[in-house]
């Protein structure tokens, strides 16, 4: 059978699905997997830059599917793992120029040279969701703790059912424990009650996280970010490990609090 | 160490009254509408014919018949309230009467 496809999808934009594919994506390479990301946002490529591999794009999605280039042509080495690779969508081209079938071929001849193949869904649930999610032996659905995003999640789990593709995993993007301690944010159990399907990553808000994808350096490259450490979970429980959730989301908040007690205390020092 | 000391139940958790509260509310509601995917005027017909089905058994009060989506632990449901009289004066129990 050969390497697994997965699909990473939301419905809703901007709740972090690229980001998310890049990370879990590097994260599956670390730990020794060979890996192709495919950038299915046909004419809004953005999986490049977020790797950091826009300067290397010569042949892209569009020209494997018209046959102008061979698939490893288009196969873009990541610059530390080379058994990570990226297959680039076209950015002049629009969701027309690729079929189901194509995504299909395309999975047909990565599968058997490859662990993983991760697939960067378009926002939406017209022809690009339906295309990225075509060759998908399972999907995660990337959704963030906001009514907007996890109605969309919602929707998008009816659709995945619809097409014999559901229910799909969540993750969970973006929590700040803080504001789920004081009630002002849904928490993951929230979440999971309202969406009923099995969890398989919490990302915490992270503050590494936007300059990451400011040099197109995943964060899970970056030993001290929290929601590096998440992404790396994912990965973990994609490759089949069972990865406990609780302990580090919460032993993390308690020993920030304390960190906070600290350096509050050493400035008090320090003024007098 | 607030956070330890709710761990621990020694605090109450403010959790359930803050705004986390409302969209919970919110995404429930919103979501069963979705997931039921009925217009109004489908649903409209369905509780008509429900009301149609019940009627013929039992003398129902039409104008204090309730209609509900509702969200309880993992499952989607319409909940209806239907108030009957006992008296049934349909011609189903004619026989019965008589007889």
């Amino acid at each position: 059978m050969g390497g697994k496809i997965v699909t990473i999808t939301s419905g809703k934009g901007g709740v972090g699905k690229t980001t998310a594919t890049a990370n879990i994506g590097v994260a599956l390479a670390q730990l020794g997997k060979r890996v192709v990301l495919i950038d299915a946002d046909i004419g809004l490529r953005n999986l490049d830059v977020v790797m950091g591999l826009e300067n290397r794009i010569v042949y892209n999605l569009v020209d494997v599917a018209e046959g102008r280039c061979k698939l490893r042509q288009a196969m873009i080495k990541h610059k530390l793992l080379p058994d990570l690779h990226l297959i680039p969508a076209s950015q002049t081209r629009d969701k027309s120029a690729v079929s189901q079938s194509d995504m299909i071929q395309v999975s047909d001849w990565l599968r058997p040279e490859v662990d993983f193949v991760l697939i960067d869904s378009p926002a939406g649930i017209e022809r690009g969701f339906r295309n990225a999610i075509a060759p998908a032996d399972e999907v995660l659905i990337v959704t963030n703790p906001e009514v907007s995003a996890v109605r969309d999640a919602d929707r998008i789990i009816g659709l995945l059912e619809a097409a014999g593709k559901g229910p799909g995993k969540l993750v969970l993007n973006r929590i700040r424990q803080d504001m789920v301690q004081k009630g002002e944010m849904l928490s993951a159990d929230d979440v999971t009650d309202i969406l009923a399907i099995k969890m398989i990553g919490i990302v915490p808000e992270d503050q590494f996280v936007v300059p990451a994808s400011n040099k197109g350096v995943p964060v899970v490259l970056n030993e001290e970010s929290r929601a590096g450490l998440a992404y790396h979970n994912i990965a973990r429980r994609l490759n089949g490990e069972n990865v406990p959730f609780l302990p580090l989301e919460e032993e993390d908040g308690f020993l920030r609090r304390l960190t906070r007690l600290f350096s509050g205390g050493n400035q008090l020092l320090k003024q007098g | 160490m607030a956070g330890l000391l709710e761990r621990l139940g020694l605090l109450k958790r403010a959790g359930r009254g803050g705004s986390a509260a409302s969209a919970r509310e919110r995404l429930h509601f919103v979501l069963l509408h979705d997931r039921i995917d009925l217009s109004p005027e489908e649903l409209d017909r369905m509780k008509k014919e429900i009301l149609e089905v019940i009627s013929r058994y039992v003398a129902v009060e039409s104008d204090r018949v309730d209609f509900a989506l509702e969200h309880r632990r993992r499952d989607n449901l319409i909940v209806a309230e239907v108030p009957f009289s006992k008296q049934k004066t349909g011609p189903g129990q004619v026989g019965r009467e008589t007889g």
